[in-house]
């Protein structure tokens, strides 16, 4: 009988190594018998392969190809130029970014995932002014994307997990963000109308929001209450 | 085929019982909950005698026939005629069941050189009913090789006799009442390793003299099953001391002990019947002695296996099943919320799992021919480590069941039970 000289436990005649630290089995007086019967054999059923999301997400990237290839084609054909098959490429780049490029490429990041999915959006707006010949995309398309793209990164850091602030100011953070964010599509559409002022119909949504904020942040201060609303609210 | 009178009295479908819904829920391609029993004979297996004896097997448990399908609102057990064909035993038992491979039965038996293994899915039955199937094929088997004269019992079933209604009952409804409670505990630390690319399941059998691990048991006024718990309770604790190295991050051990509610309510089914206790320490709290830990299973068993309070578990359950607004949920609703709900207070709040199925004892005309018997439990859905025992001939054979590459439990485990003067033995499926 042979000893593992690690863990100190009788091995198998079967084991070439102790199963339990790897160290191999040398026994002078026992040599290993290579015929001793094993006690489960050699044969392995094999284990489904996890679905493989990268593959489907590249196979399904090249699938958008023959939609977008086919409306160009079209295009060409009835316009003799690229015209209204340009929505068609902005439409699937974007489902491409949000949906398609996080499988093909996990590790990217989420805040990096995020600013590619308001790069993509600004794509598109970009593509539907020139097929509409519009001015507004510097003053109004691009400030709005770019504004709910900085406030999704915010809400991506307020739920990370390391992200270390109490609950209530998260809570708090968001909704001010939110609502900055309401107050921000007013300004812009004032810049882009050429009349700005004071918000208006954005204080109707900023007004409950910081109040709920500050009630929120007065709450966090306040230990007893904020156990007594842990309990109540308790899933 | 030709319903026989007796065949007429089993039901063509069934619910599944209380314990089974989640299995079918939570199940997907990679992962099915299965547990595995088997008996190693003295002589190598004869598949066409363990074919025969499979057939008479399953006519007198028509039971272990029936098959899973889905309905629209829940999933179901309907009735089959014939059997599972009889396989080789493959390097990686418990491996995920596909029924399509399977003839759609949720069991299959597995032979290799002198064992035969039967592989559960554990929607049909439980560790006891598994292990009365096992024997009865056993027995049968030995009567058609060698015609063994075994006399029949509750353990070894008369495969001459008609099933008995009791045995497909659904226990949990008979003996829930009124009183619930919140099934709500904190989340347990989790052993966590490198994955094996191609999914292998790691098996490592530790054999101990069954006496000894009593003896010592005993010395601390303490159950068997007491005692290895709070070994692998320690195990766990100094594995998450050597990886968490703030104290205040450190997650409560806790191990999932199923309890066999035939001992506690009276009950003769074969369909799944037992609940778990989970007992545990709190490593923030300092570093616990074995005899600290010993007490403190110890009196958590004592407190937490009582009829009164695995009533209440009970019910708790099948107060969930009859709650309507679930019941009216389409399937593939209720399913993802199963799934969501297990996540919570299904394997996150156990490190990991030890099921002793206790002493097997065979009649003497059986065990002259049965060498040793195994019990196995299959992967658990999140645990990557979990660890099944049983005790036939004198020996306790603890085996762990791992996906995850490092024997770190193991090693633990074993380990602490040498230096506390337990010689233990070691086999594994490893691969050279």
């Amino acid at each position: 009988m042979s000893y593992c000289v690690n863990c100190g436990v009788e091995l198998q005649k079967s084991e070439p190594r102790c199963p339990l630290c790897g160290t191999e089995v040398i026994n002078p007086a026992e040599p290993r018998d290579e015929t001793a019967a094993r006690p489960y054999p050699h044969h392995v059923e094999r284990l489904d392969r996890r679905i493989d999301r990268r593959y489907i997400a590249s196979f399904l990237s090249l699938l958008l190809l023959i939609p977008l290839f086919t409306a160009m084609f079209c295009d060409l054909l009835f316009n003799g130029r690229l015209t209204w098959s340009f929505y068609v490429f902005g439409g699937e780049l974007l489902f491409f970014t949000w949906f398609l490029l996080p499988m093909i490429v996990p590790g990217l990041g989420r805040y990096a995932h995020i600013g590619l999915d308001g790069a993509a959006c600004g794509t598109l707006l970009f593509l539907v002014q020139i097929m509409t010949k519009g001015d507004w995309l510097l003053l109004l398309g691009l400030p709005i994307t770019a504004l709910a793209t900085m406030c999704a990164e915010f809400f991506v850091w307020l739920t990370a997990p390391y992200c270390r602030l109490p609950i209530l100011i998260r809570f708090s953070f968001g909704l001010t963000a939110a609502a900055l964010v309401v107050v921000g599509i007013e300004f812009f559409i004032g810049l882009y109308q050429q009349v700005i002022g004071w918000p208006r119909w954005s204080m109707f949504v900023l007004i409950p929001c910081l109040v709920l904020a500050s009630s929120l942040l007065l709450l966090n201060r306040r230990a007893r209450l904020k156990e007594e609303l842990r309990r109540r609210f308790y899933l | 085929m030709q319903h026989t009178h007796m065949d007429r009295k089993v039901k063509p479908w069934m619910k599944l019982d209380n314990a089974a819904l989640i299995y079918p829920a939570t199940m997907n391609r990679s992962w099915t909950a299965l547990f595995r029993v088997s008996a190693t004979l003295t002589e190598p297996i004869d598949e066409d005698i363990l074919e025969v004896a499979q057939k008479r097997t399953l006519r007198r448990l028509p039971l272990f026939s029936f098959q899973l399908k889905r309905g629209l609102f829940w999933f179901y057990l309907e009735r089959s005629d014939g059997a599972p064909k009889i396989q080789q035993d493959v390097g990686n038992p418990c491996v995920r069941m596909r029924f399509q491979d399977n003839d759609g039965f949720g069991f299959r038996i597995r032979y290799y050189q002198n064992r035969i293994a039967v592989e559960f899915f554990h929607v049909l039955t439980d560790g006891t009913g598994g292990l009365i199937f096992l024997q009865t094929l056993v027995a049968e088997y030995l009567r058609l090789r060698y015609g063994a004269e075994i006399p029949r019992s509750g353990r070894v079933l008369d495969c001459t006799e008609p099933p008995r209604p009791e045995e497909a009952e659904d226990s949990f409804a008979v003996h829930s009442g009124t009183i619930t409670q919140s099934r709500r505990e904190v989340k347990a630390y989790h052993i966590s390793g490198t994955d094996e690319p191609d999914g292998f399941i790691h098996i490592i059998t530790g054999s101990m003299d069954a006496d000894r691990v009593l003896q010592k048991s005993r010395e601390k006024g303490v159950s068997v099953t007491e005692y290895l718990t709070a070994v692998l309770i320690l195990a766990a604790d100094a594995i998450q001391r050597r990886y968490v190295s703030r104290p205040d991050r450190l997650r409560p051990i806790k191990i999932c002990v199923p309890i066999n509610l035939r001992k506690i309510f009276p009950s003769e089914t074969l369909r799944n019947f037992s609940n778990y206790v989970n007992p545990g320490i709190d490593p923030r709290l300092g570093v616990y002695t074995f005899d600290e830990t010993l007490n403190i299973v110890h009196h958590f068993m004592a407190m937490e296996v009582t009829k009164k309070l695995l009533n209440v578990k009970i019910t708790t359950n099948v107060h969930t099943e009859r709650n309507p607004m679930l019941r009216a949920m389409p399937l593939f609703i209720k399913n993802t919320a199963m799934r969501l709900a297990y996540s919570q207070v299904g394997d996150a709040i156990t490190s990991t799992s030890l099921s002793n199925l206790g002493v097997t004892e065979l009649p003497a005309e059986m065990a002259a021919h049965v060498r040793r018997m195994d019990f196995i439990l299959g992967p658990l859905a999140d645990n990557r480590v979990c660890a099944a025992a049983l005790t036939y001939n004198g020996r306790l054979r603890i085996s762990f069941t791992r996906t995850i590459r490092e024997p770190l439990l193991e090693r633990e485990f074993f380990t602490r039970l040498v230096k506390l003067g337990i010689p233990v033995k070691i086999e594994s499926n490893q691969r050279n």
